[in-house]
């Protein structure tokens, strides 16, 4: 019986962090539109130098690459996470976890591989987490 | 308990989501291509058009270490063209690698950078065809009078194409990161019929840093 209760207990508080786990982190979005445009035109390139996540005209088999940075001015380690929307998702190619320690910033390359003409478009969403509070601070990288 | 308690509420006193993203402005186009055929001097390129608000600034290179470039630093206004060459001369045979074209917001580019032209001077074997810089980042055309290999050589390190074999007569010196200080070049023909020896030094105007860019001969000094 004694047993049954310090497991209950155990699970208990299992289940209480599996709860609450989540609000011990605060959490923003950001979104950027993507767009690309594939031709099979192999001399001739399009190009877009605004801070944008426009990729202008390539051609099948070329490659194209911008990065984006994400800057923490904090005092504790931030998560970014990144995912694509859209049909151009299935050309984007970056990593999707990463971490930015305190008082820094990295730099995100997104890439973009033309593998079939036509016109591309949708989001990248970056989700920045961090800890609220500086005990949690090294669980930011389970959040 | 108590000290613990104290401990996480001060930390949420100084917590804070002060974390920011933006879009760098940098574009790096990277373009398969096999259609060099070895033999004679063979020319590729490709048309750039800006399709932004803003003007942007070109580069090409390409991994292949004998490739010579034209274009580099074109400025290309929102709207308009321009067209970018590379070309190299290659044994028999058909050579593949990537192209990679790319481009900078003109509007964030540090500079204007300058070099000095009256500290330059030509040789026997060897001539300077042009020299400009690009973030503070020095590109040094040279061409070879004669049909041999140049070998370029700094003390410093701080040259990407240390060492480099130029099988074309012209070639281009990159340096990899802006230079600080001095630093000695030296660039040396094959034939061993030229060398020349110089110092590339940064400086800071007042309103704008300046890249101060000398090469002296050495032989007969």
């Amino acid at each position: 019986m004694k047993k049954l209760n310090n497991l209950a207990v155990i699970a208990g508080i299992a289940a209480l962090f599996v709860i609450g786990f989540p609000l011990l982190f605060d959490g923003t979005l950001k979104e950027y539109e993507v767009s690309v445009v594939v031709t099979d035109d192999q001399t001739g390139i399009g190009v877009s130098a605004d801070k944008n996540l426009n990729f202008g005209r390539i051609a099948v088999g070329s490659t194209v690459k911008k990065e984006v940075v994400v800057s923490n001015d904090d005092g504790f380690r931030a998560k970014a996470i990144l995912r694509a929307e859209g049909n151009v998702s299935t050309s984007m190619v970056f990593i999707s976890n990463v971490m930015i320690n305190a008082n820094q910033e990295t730099r995100i390359p997104i890439e973009i591989r033309a593998s079939v003409p036509g016109k591309f478009t949708g989001k990248l969403v970056v989700e920045i987490k961090k800890s609220k509070f500086g005990l949690t601070e090294p669980l930011v990288s389970l959040s | 308990m108590i000290v613990l308690i104290v401990l996480a509420v001060l930390s949420t006193l100084a917590s804070g989501l002060i974390v920011d993203v933006n879009v760098y402005e940098d574009i790096k186009y990277t373009i398969p291509y096999a259609g060099f055929e070895g033999g004679n001097v063979q020319k590729y390129f490709t048309d750039v058009e800006n399709l932004g608000s803003v003007a942007c600034k070109a580069n090409i290179r390409a991994d292949f270490p004998s490739l010579s470039m034209e274009g580099i630093g074109t400025l290309i206004k929102p709207g308009g063209a321009a067209r970018l060459f590379a070309y190299t001369r290659l044994d028999n045979g058909t050579h593949e690698f990537n192209i990679t074209v790319s481009f900078c917001n003109s509007t964030t580019s540090k500079g204007p950078y300058f070099v000095d032209a009256t500290k330059i001077t030509t040789g026997n074997a060897i001539d300077i065809i042009d020299y400009i810089s690009d973030h503070g980042k020095l590109r040094l055309r040279i061409r070879s009078r004669e049909d041999d290999i140049v070998i370029i050589s700094t003390d410093g390190g701080k040259i990407r194409s240390m060492g480099a074999k130029l099988n074309a007569r012209t070639g281009t010196i990159y340096m990899d990161r802006p230079v600080t200080g001095k630093s000695a070049l030296s660039i040396v023909s094959a034939s061993g019929s030229d060398e020349f020896s110089g110092e590339i030094e940064t400086g800071e105007s007042p309103l704008y840093k300046k890249i101060i860019f000398s090469i002296r001969e050495m032989l007969g000094i």
